[in-house]
């Protein structure tokens, strides 16, 4: 269970992040949307315990963040793709397997690359790989440690459609022993999850499963939840 | 052992990369190679263009290995701009001129010490030679007299009172010894075979150690930061002491081969002579090495671009190299040689002089290695400190 309450953050005179409190709740994916520059990704930074937050707590199984053995328990992708292009796929996701202290069979690599679909290229520099390849090879590398929360940062940006229905595929196999919270502003992936988080103005402008959000607001996609969100805004400001 | 999967990893991409493994082994080995030609020979011999000179001043001259061009009147500047000689040596009613074109001090130094211990040799053959004359002519007088007393009646000699010491001491040496050099140069350390460059080679050798490791070191802690790898590294449970002393030993063991190199290429192949001890060398090399490790990571830290890095060498590096023993701190201004102590090619370069030149013993060195020690706890602690830029914990 990870907790989020009444966490703030601020670079300098800057505001990010207000007042904000969130319950992941365990084996769900949970959807963390909103436009671009709404502090998705310092909020994920706070949970990994790399940023540090200002005022609130944050706990992660009943441990305060930030905690370096809790790192053992998360799998995370960053947005960009963190690989080392002189190694191969293989050596990359060796390297990062070892990083987790734990010994990592040869069968979990293997059935980690089956599930990002890498198994003929894991030989290949990952200078020679395609965009598509080194997200999927970021995933896996997130994935390595089985870790009980996964938290991916926009994870399908640059992967083709039926790939990225395959990996939703094994997101929600991963459930099952997982806690997943992702990052993403496709809205129509937004559909799949579990739970959405919507971000606007520093903070949670809306939260509950995508069929209440839509319900709540009396609309038909989460594109129109923003719509009605940037509305409330502004009739709230003229009022004032 | 994540540290050690760290530095199997850094190894791995050190060797697969083909450029940094050259700009590691094979710059230090041609940049020496070429400092070692490029500095002139002490026996390569020096031309002088003699222009009015007395056969004495050539004799001598060449006695001192200097090439004499006899020349008539010429345009000075025209002959020397064509590279006839490193200087024109003329007399003119009893002054001695020597012209240069003072854009070579490497030759022309050797031209002015040879030409004026030659004129002033001659000097002093004359002055000798009249001394003698002198002499002889006070000699001849005193025979004189003495033959003007004898022709004198006797008892007018008798009655004058001249005591007369005619045995004038015609024993004088006059003969000032000029056979050997005025001067003879005792050599505390080293001989007269000693070039620039071999006072120079051991200051190199830790330059070099110094740089190529700063640089790479500084660039992959770079890379490693801008790829995003940095904070994947971060997102798992690794220390961030593991990181940095991952980072140390694994561009360490390059640092160390590197140094190995360098020293055993100047010793065996360029013929360094070294005084002291090669495996002293290689510890203070080693000890450099590191903090030149230590330091390029936290540098890099402050840069957001390859191109920043490259801005910190003449500010960083280049100014070591004045601090290194090339030249002498204690006759430098007073805020230099407080600036002098914070630089670790100081301690390093100055220590490799009493090794190579001195034959200091590793007791002797044993205050310049502590020193660069706690130049490496230094930037160990800051760089693991500064490792919380990007993770808190």
């Amino acid at each position: 269970m990870m907790q989020l309450s009444n966490m703030s953050k601020s670079f300098g005179k800057q505001t990010i992040l207000q007042d904000v409190s969130i319950d992941i709740s365990a084996n769900q994916i949970t959807g963390l949307i909103g436009p671009s520059g709404t502090g998705k990704t310092t909020l994920i930074k706070c949970l990994m315990g790399m940023e540090k937050y200002d005022t609130g707590s944050i706990q992660i199984d009943d441990t305060a963040v930030p905690n370096r053995k809790l790192l053992n328990k998360i799998g995370y992708m960053a947005q960009s793709d963190s690989l080392y292009h002189d190694l191969t796929g293989l050596e990359n996701i060796q390297f990062f397997a070892h990083m987790y202290g734990r010994k990592i069979s040869n069968k979990a690599v293997q059935s980690t690359l089956n599930l990002v679909q890498l198994e003929q290229d894991k030989n290949k520099l990952v200078a020679h790989y395609s965009g598509g390849m080194k997200r999927r090879l970021s995933l896996a590398i997130a994935l390595i440690n089985q870790p009980e929360y996964l938290i991916l940062d926009e994870p399908t940006v640059g992967i083709d459609p039926v790939l990225k229905l395959n990996i939703w595929d094994q997101l929600h196999d991963l459930k099952k022993e997982s806690t997943l919270l992702i990052t993403t502003h496709i809205m129509d992936e937004a559909m799949k999850c579990d739970q959405l988080l919507l971000m606007k103005n520093k903070g949670i402008a809306a939260s509950g499963t995508p069929q209440e959000i839509l319900e709540n607001f009396g609309v038909s996609d989460i594109d129109q939840v923003f719509l009605k969100l940037e509305e409330i805004e502004y009739a709230n400001a003229s009022a004032d | 052992m994540r540290m050690l999967q760290l530095i199997k990893r850094i190894c791995k991409q050190v060797l697969r990369d083909k450029r940094t493994l050259a700009l590691l082994f094979l710059a230090p080995i041609f940049v020496i190679t070429l400092l070692n030609y490029i500095f002139p020979d002490p026996d390569d011999e020096v031309t002088i263009a003699a222009v009015n000179v007395n056969d004495e001043v050539i004799d001598i001259l060449e006695d001192n290995d200097i090439i004499v061009k006899q020349e008539n009147e010429m345009d000075i500047q025209s002959y020397l701009e064509e590279g006839n000689a490193s200087g024109v040596l003329e007399e003119k009613d009893g002054n001695w001129t020597l012209t240069i074109l003072n854009d070579n001090p490497m030759d022309e130094g050797p031209a002015i010490q040879g030409s004026s211990q030659a004129v002033m040799e001659t000097n002093l053959n004359d002055l000798s030679d009249n001394i003698d004359n002198m002499i002889s002519n006070m000699e001849d007088m005193s025979a004189g007299v003495e033959e003007m007393m004898e022709q004198l009646p006797p008892e007018v000699a008798e009655n004058m009172d001249i005591n007369m010491d005619t045995n004038i001491n015609t024993d004088i040496d006059s003969e000032i010894d000029m056979d050997n050099d005025p001067i003879s140069v005792e050599y505390i350390y080293g001989d007269e075979s000693n070039t620039f460059f071999e006072i120079l080679n051991p200051i190199l050798v830790s330059f070099f150690v110094f740089f190529f490791v700063f640089l790479i070191a500084g660039m992959s802690m770079l890379k490693e930061r801008s790829s995003g790898t940095l904070e994947k590294l971060l997102s798992t449970p690794i220390r961030k002491s593991e990181i940095v002393f991952g980072y140390l030993f694994g561009y360490g063991i390059f640092a160390i081969l590197q140094t190995a190199i360098i020293i055993l290429y100047s010793v065996y192949i360029l013929d360094m002579e070294i005084a002291g001890s090669i495996s002293n060398m290689f510890i203070i090399n080693i000890f450099l090495s590191f903090v030149a490790l230590g330091l390029g990571l936290l540098l890099s830290t402050f840069v957001s671009s390859e191109f920043q890095m490259i801005q910190f060498i003449p500010l960083v590096i280049i100014p070591q190299i004045f601090f290194s023993g090339m030249l002498n701190v204690d006759t430098m201004e007073t805020w230099l040689q407080w600036i002098a102590p914070i630089m670790p090619l100081y301690y390093a370069g100055n220590a490799m002089i009493d090794v190579v030149l001195k034959g200091f013993t590793f007791g002797e060195i044993l205050a310049p290695l502590s020193i660069l020690f706690l130049f490496i706890v230094v930037f160990v602690t800051l760089n693991i400190l500064g490792m919380r830029r990007y993770r808190k914990v």
